[in-house]
Parts: structure tokens; C-alpha cells; sequence
């Protein structure tokens, strides 16, 4: 809008009533469902109302704006409505139109009432698709931009929760919301992501997956520096823990932020489950992350360059079932890991019930089928099914897939160089964790940067009487979250 | 896009302990209780290795002084404040050369040592190379994202000796070890001498200066730091000469590793534990290389003003290359080492308490 008025004088509404009628209908090329109606009040004055049909509540227009209107002379300043704003300017009032409001204007005025009437049809409030959890709310966020920062207030009754909302995309226009606790939130942490998201200058944002990327430090990273979350909770959480997050329309996805590696092994249900469970359910994803990325390498490794590692039995029965398997545990090992992501991709573009279907037919027929064949052998078929059970346990769907890269990479670095490989591959991915920053905090932080206090809740999930303090690392003004005698 | 700090590429007392173990904790260590078997008689050896620690700890203090005194700055610029700028840019000079040579030396022990214990077709030098590229990449990053990599695979190192040392215990015999002192001091010496190529590396902390918080505890985290591979080669000592006797570890060249051979892990899944055990060793010689190599750089940088990082770092590389593939076989190879480890003498011992001595004598400190 700023950028509008610095060029050319913000366009001013007339007080002809009819010249408004025109000039409105030429911005928006006279739109099949731009609805106008021209309504005279008891006293004779001339009204005209416009709004988006299917984005508007025509109950509300019906029944509060236009009964009112032409049933009585009230002011239009006093119409029975909840949201109610006056502006002179011919954009801003087409905006609003576009918006889902209704414009109010009358013969003689130069003025629009802008009525909120904003309805259209959303989903409505579900269970998360990617993040469901056995115990736990499952009220997950929807497309639609209130109803997502209603279900964030709704579990912060906090007057220090603060939504900074504008809109981005000059074409689009979608909301945006910075969402952050005043008073816990980090000042340096919160201006950094008010800069990167006002860099953001573009026609259309598609969803928050586009402000991810934008506002990342390492684009060229594989791993995700900004977390996606479907799930209200998992956001009320993080703003208690001093960290930001973004709001967005027309996405389930919001995005909180800054994050490190840990957060992504790290669920809701930790919190909601005794500490004891949780401590072993978190301890057991760190192992299936390092399965679901070095689990292949290893086989390769093995087989290729140390039989000598397996106890003798072992190496005798895998050598014994890859007998007439012609091809070498790395190509095996290729060939099968891309099927299964072939199959991984083919369920989710199913529609669901075929999906599933996809799946077992996949899993055992493909499986069974290649071992009798003898194209691959049956440990190799357990390799395969292992990693990808362990990819799925991981609680994070974008760090999921960031591994599953991964993978294909370190079974290369195994079949050039065996176990040296691997363990060279794994070096590598620490040096780029402990390069890599999400606004400006390490990656690997409270591991490197030692933060031992924040070590209560990394791997261990402490009992809460011991998580008296939020995370050293986000530096949050308030440093206590409960009061223990 | 600007990126914004924190103020979180500085480094705490942790990072320093982690760090100066790291770059301590190298190759030496593999081979070092076969140094000690073959001078000093029985398990006397220990004497030696503490004699060394606390030779260690006495140059480390010195070398934290000089540090805490000048934090904030970087080695060259308190040098030649110090000294002066030509005595700054020698100093500088040797320093660069040694951290070279000690990068070369680590990756050619790791190329010898992997033909050895994890592939026996694959040459030196395409293991050396690999080897190298990655250390390259570490060394392209920030120098605060190669001190948090000790605190990322030190952990792993120490609980993997951890790991042998708990399951080892059934193999030791402590008849091996007796008889208790008996030794002649001279041998005492020489083994002390032998131990002391393994404690090389703490002087690392120099280039670091500018880079600690400033509530850090120089001394206390140096002192913590060279005690955890003290304790460490203590007890790899005290194993292979309980497990091969002093005469058998005379015959085995690194006997440390071999210590993990012999170790069987209950459930009997892996039966060579010593691929394992050296694989993760490669992380803690990945630590020391990638260290060295910075450090280096930023000698040569600190002579040549205007070299770019990176450029320095890709004309380095191959020289690197060439320099650790000269040796052509083990005599030469340990004669590298040999000719590292007097430089390194020079580095840690002579050089620093020379320089706090007139430090102290011209009283030129800012944070003294």
C-alpha cells in the first residue's frame, strides 16, 4: 500500500455516490461476484453496499446492514455491527472488499464504512495430519489465519502474547502474523525476525514453506533451520520457551523459530507422559535418526569392505542368503532404498485408501518377490524395512526427509570407502551442523555451545520439578517458568 | 543477508578443556605405550606419563598466562607487542611450520593406520587425500565451529575408550605389571621423553586468545584439559602392559588399538571391535588435524596480510599432500614424527615462557 501512495496521490472516494459505484467497479473489472446493492433509506438517502460473494456472511449483511438500513434513518456511525472502520481511500476500501468486508457507502459522502463480515467456507479445526499423537490435544491448525491465532490464544491467556500482524505479497496479500511473548522473548532474537521478514518483497506467498526458506541463514543447507508445526500446542510451547513464530494464512503449517537439531527429536507428547517414558522414547528417536541415515552405509560397509566385523555365524548365513544375488550389496542396497521411496511417494499421492494398499503391497509383495527372484537378499529386505520404520518415528516430517537425502550420500561415501567413509560422511555433517545457525543461534547449541543446564531437556526429559528454568540458550528475559519451594 | 550474533561465536571454559584434550588426544596416543614399553622396564611407565602430565600442566599454565594476559588480541599482534614485529613475524613463521607439519604427520599416521586395521587395497594416498578434503571443509567454516566439533565428537572418543576399558578389564592379568618400580631414572627420563611427544598440541590455545569469553578460567580449564588425556594414556598403558606384557608391547606398534582387539563386547555383535574403535579415533585425529590446520593458517595469514582465507587454505592443501606423502616408508615416517615433536618442544615449552618472561619484565600487559 505505502508503495502505492509514494507514486501516484492515494485515490480519494468522491461524494457521488454513483461515481463511486463506477470507479469500484473498474478496479475490480467489474467482477462476476462482486455484489453491489443499491438500497434508499426511509429519509431518502442513497446506499450502496458492496462485497465479495462467498467471502462475506450474507446473514450479517442481510439482517444487521441492510434491515438496518433501510428500516430506519439510524447514522450509518451506528449501525448494529461489531467491526466497523471509516476511510476516505478508493484502495483501501477495494481491499477490504477483497478481504471478505463489506463497504458501506452513501449518496453525499466521501466516506466508506468498512463492516467486517469476513465468512467463508474452512475446514475445520482437525486433528493434524503429520504430527498426530496417541496422547495429546488434536485440535490442529487450519487454513484459515483467525481461527490458527485464536487456537494460540486460546492456550495463552497471557495479555503479554503479541500478534504483529501485516500483510506480505504484493499481489496476494496474505496475513502474516510475528507471534511472541512479550517479556520472555529475546529483543535481538525478535528484531532479527522482524528484518528478515520485511525483506520478503514479492507478488504471492504460497504458504509458510516460502517465508521458511526466505527467512533461513544457510539456504543451501539440507537440514531445516525453522520448524513447520500443525499442532497449536507444539507453538504455545515454544513461545514459552522464549523462541517466535510466524503466523500464516492459508497454510496448517505455522513456523516457529530459531531451532536446532535437538528440537526436532523432541515432541509434545514428552511433556504430556511421565519422564521416564518420555526420556527412553526420546533416547530411542536419537538412535532410529541414526539407523534411518547409517543403517544402508553400514550394510554396504560391512559387506563390501569388512566381513571380518560380523561374527563368523552372521557373515556365514548373510554370505549363505546372497547366494545367486548377482549384483554387490551397494547396487542391492541402491536399488532397494530407491524403490522404497518410490513407494513412500507413491502412498502419499494416493488417495488414502489405495495409499495403504500401495503400501503393503509394496512392502511385502515388491520384497518378497526381489528375494525370490534372488535380486536381493532377504538381509537386505531387514536393512531396508528397518530404516524406513526408523525414518518414520522421527516426530519431524521436514527433518525426516532431510535425512532420507542424507542417506543416499553416506551409502555412496560406504561403498567408495567403507567404514573410513562412513565415519568421514558423519564428520562432514558435524562440521556443517556446527557451522550452520538458525538466527544466529548454533545449530547444535545447548550441545556446542555447551549449555549443561539445558541438558535437562535434550535427551533427557527431566522430571518437571528439575525444568524450573527456560532454555539458557534463547537468553529469555523472564528465566523462570515455575516456582518451586 | 546480514546474519546477526549472538555474541555466541565466543568460547567458554568448557570449550577450552574440550578443545586442549582434543588436539592433545591424537595418533600418539595409539602408538605411544609401545614408545614407553621399549625404555622403560615393567609397568613403570606410568612414572613417566605423569612426569610428562605435569611437565605438560607446568608449560600449560605458562601458555594460559600469556593467554589471559593478552585475551582479546591475537598470538601475532601480542608477539610482536611483546617482542617485536620482525621477532613477531619468526615466531609466527615457526608456528605456521610446525602446526603444518603436525597436520602432515597426523594424516599420513591415519592413512598408515587405516590401511592397517580397515582396508588393506586401498592406497595411502587416496586415504590421505579424502582425508585431507575434509579437513579442508572444517577448516572453511569459522574457527568457533572447529572448537564446538571437539565438544561434538570428544564425548564419542572418550566414551568409546570407556567402552574397551570396562569390557578390557577380564583380559588384564596384574601379574603383567609387577614388579612395581624398577626402573632406572634415565630410562624414567627417556620414557618421559616418549610420553611427552603424545602431550604435544596444548599450545593450540594461543591461537585462541581473541576468541574466549571473558569470565573464562585460562588455567583451570588448561589443567582440566591436559588432565583428561593424562588419565587417559594412564590407563591405555597400564592395559597393554597388563594385557601383552611389557615385552609384547614392545613387539606391537600400536598397541592401543590392538587393546581393542582383544576386548569382546558381550552379545557378540561386532567381532573386531577395532575397526570400530579406530573409526571413532579418526574423529579425535579429525579434531587434532582440523586444529593444526587452522592454526597454521592463521600463522600464514598473520605473515601475509593480504592472503585470503580460503586461498591460503586451497594453497596449502596440496602441500600438505605432497609433504605427508614424502616419508617413503616407516623409518622416514617416524623421523617426521620425531622432528615435529622437537619442534613442538620449542612451541609449547621454550617459545611461550620466553615470551611471558619478557612480557613480564617489560610489564607490557593490558589485561595483567
Amino acid at each position: 500500500m505505502s508503495e502505492t501512495s509514494s507514486k501516484t496521490p492515494p485515490a480519494k472516494l468522491s461524494a457521488d455516490l454513483a461515481d463511486n459505484i463506477r470507479r469500484i467497479g473498474d478496479k475490480l473489472g467489474n467482477a462476476a461476484d462482486l455484489l453491489v446493492s443499491k438500497h434508499c433509506s426511509r429519509s431518502g438517502v442513497q446506499y450502496a453496499v458492496f462485497c465479495i460473494d462467498g467471502l462475506s456472511d450474507r446473514l450479517i449483511i442481510q439482517e444487521h446492514l441492510l434491515e438496518t438500513l433501510i428500516g430506519s434513518d439510524t447514522d450509518l456511525a451506528k449501525l448494529p455491527v461489531q467491526e466497523m472502520k471509516t476511510t476516505d481511500d478508493l484502495d483501501e476500501t477495494v481491499i477490504a472488499i477483497l478481504s471478505g468486508d463489506s463497504a458501506v457507502l452513501s449518496e453525499g459522502s466521501a466516506n466508506a464504512r468498512i463492516v467486517g463480515t469476513k465468512h467463508w467456507n474452512s475446514r475445520s479445526v482437525e486433528e493434524p495430519q503429520t504430527e498426530a499423537l496417541i496422547r495429546g490435544p488434536r485440535d490442529g491448525f487450519t487454513e484459515d489465519f483467525r481461527t490458527n491465532t485464536a487456537l494460540i490464544r486460546r492456550r495463552l491467556r497471557d495479555p503479554n502474547l503479541r500478534f504483529e500482524s501485516f500483510e506480505l505479497g504484493r499481489r496476494s496479500r496474505t496475513d502474516v502474523s510475528i507471534v511472541y511473548v512479550e517479556g520472555i522473548v529475546n529483543d535481538d532474537l525478535l528484531q532479527e525476525v522482524r528484518r528478515r521478514i520485511h525483506t520478503i518483497d514479492v507478488d504471492d506467498v504460497p504458504g509458510s514453506g516460502f517465508i521458511e526458506q526466505w527467512l533461513s541463514d544457510h539456504f543451501l543447507s539440507p537440514f531445516p533451520q525453522i520448524m513447520s508445526s500443525e499442532r497449536p500446542d507444539k507453538v504455545t510451547a515454544a513461545l514459552l520457551q522464549g523462541k517466535v513464530a510466524i503466523v500464516v494464512d492459508n497454510t496448517p503449517f505455522q513456523l516457529i523459530m530459531p531451532m536446532t537439531i535437538f528440537s526436532f527429536f523432541h515432541s509434545p507428547e514428552d511433556y504430556y507422559q511421565n519422564w521416564i517414558i518420555s526420556t527412553i522414547i526420546r533416547v530411542m528417536r536419537f538412535g532410529a535418526a541414526f539407523l534411518a541415515t547409517f543403517l544402508p552405509a553400514f550394510y554396504i560397509a560391512l559387506l563390501e569392505y569388512h566381513h571380518g566385523m560380523l561374527p563368523s555365524e552372521l557373515a556365514f548365513s548373510i554370505a549363505g542368503s546372497r547366494e545367486g544375488v548377482p549384483f554387490p550389496a551397494v547396487v542391492e542396497a541402491f536399488a532397494m532404498e530407491a524403490t522404497l521411496e518410490l513407494l513412500r511417494e507413491a502412498g502419499v499421492r494416493l488417495p488414502k485408501p489405495i495409499g495403504q494398499t500401495i503400501g503393503i503391497v509394496g512392502g511385502l509383495v515388491i520384497g518378497e518377490a526381489a528375494v525370490r527372484a534372488g535380486i536381493v537378499s532377504p538381509i537386505m529386505v531387514i536393512v531396508v524395512a528397518v530404516t524406513a520404520i526408523s525414518s518414520f518415528s522421527l516426530p519431524s516430517y521436514t527433518f525426516a526427509i532431510s535425512l532420507r537425502m542424507l542417506r543416499f550420500l553416506i551409502m555412496m561415501a560406504a561403498a567408495v570407502f567403507g567404514l573410513y567413509g562412513i565415519v568421514l560422511s558423519y564428520i562432514v555433517l558435524n562440521i556443517h551442523i556446527a557451522n550452520l545457525m538458525s538466527f544466529g543461534i548454533p545449530y547444535a547449541t545447548p550441545l556446542a555451545p555447551t549449555f549443561v543446564s539445558d541438558w535437562k531437556d535434550l535427551i533427557l526429559r527431566a522430571p518437571f520439578r528439575v525444568l524450573s528454568g527456560r532454555p539458557k540458550m534463547m537468553r529469555t528475559k523472564d528465566k523462570n517458568r515455575m516456582k518451586i519451594d | 543477508m546480514k546474519t546477526f550474533e549472538y555474541g555466541d561465536n565466543q568460547i567458554g571454559s568448557r570449550e577450552v578443556s574440550m578443545t586442549i584434550s582434543s588436539i592433545m588426544i591424537g595418533v600418539g596416543i595409539l602408538t605411544m605405550p609401545n614408545l614407553l614399553a621399549k625404555h622403560v622396564e615393567s609397568s613403570d611407565g606410568w612414572i613417566s606419563i605423569l612426569a610428562a602430565g605435569l611437565l605438560a600442566a607446568i608449560f600449560g599454565l605458562v601458555i594460559s598466562r600469556l593467554t589471559s594476559r593478552f585475551q582479546g588480541d591475537t598470538f601475532h599482534r601480542f608477539t610482536a607487542r611483546i617482542t617485536a614485529g620482525p621477532i613477531a613475524a619468526i615466531v609466527s613463521a615457526i608456528y605456521g611450520m610446525y602446526f603444518f607439519l603436525y597436520l602432515c604427520f597426523e594424516v599420513r599416521a591415519l592413512a598408515r593406520i587405516a590401511k592397517l586395521y580397515l582396508f588393506e587395497n586401498t592406497p595411502v594416498a587416496v586415504i590421505s587425500v579424502a582425508f585431507l578434503l575434509v579437513v579442508v571443509y572444517a577448516v572453511s567454516g569459522t574457527t568457533t565451529a572447529i572448537i564446538r566439533l571437539n565438544a561434538m565428537f570428544l564425548p564419542i572418543v572418550l566414551l568409546i575408550s570407556a567402552f574397551v576399558f570396562i569390557f578390557g578389564i577380564q583380559l588384564v592379568s596384574v601379574d603383567n605389571l609387577r614388579p612395581f618400580l624398577v626402573s632406572a631414572p634415565s630410562s624414567l627420563a627417556a620414557g618421559t621423553k616418549d610420553a611427552s611427544f603424545s602431550l604435544l598440541g596444548f599450545e593450540v590455545l594461543l591461537f585462541y586468545a581473541p576468541l574466549l569469553r571473558s569470565a573464562v578460567r585460562t588455567d583451570k580449564a588448561m589443567l582440566i584439559g591436559i588432565a583428561i588425556p593424562v588419565a587417559l594414556y594412564l590407563l591405555t598403558y597400564v592395559y597393554s602392559i597388563a594385557i601383552f606384557t611389557r615385552e609384547g608391547t614392545a613387539q606391537i606398534v600400536y598397541p592401543t588399538v590392538e587393546v581393542a582387539k582383544e576386548v569382546r563386547l558381550p552379545g557378540q555383535f561386532f567381532e573386531r571391535l577395532e575397526s570400530v574403535f579406530f573409526t571413532v579415533w579418526i574423529m579425535t585425529i579429525f579434531n587434532t588435524s582440523s586444529m593444526a590446520f587452522e592454526a597454521s593458517v592463521s600463522c600464514i595469514k598473520a605473515l601475509f596480510t593480504k592472503l585470503e582465507k580460503r586461498v591460503c587454505i586451497w594453497i596449502l592443501c596440496p602441500v600438505a599432500y605432497v609433504v605427508s606423502m614424502l616419508p617413503k616408508d616407516a623409518a622416514q615416517f617416524n623421523k617426521l614424527g620425531i622432528f615435529v615433536s622437537y619442534l613442538g618442544y620449542a612451541t609449547a615449552a621454550v617459545i611461550p615462557v620466553a615470551l611471558l618472561l619478557v612480557s613480564k619484565l617489560r610489564g607490557g600487559a593490558r589485561n595483567g
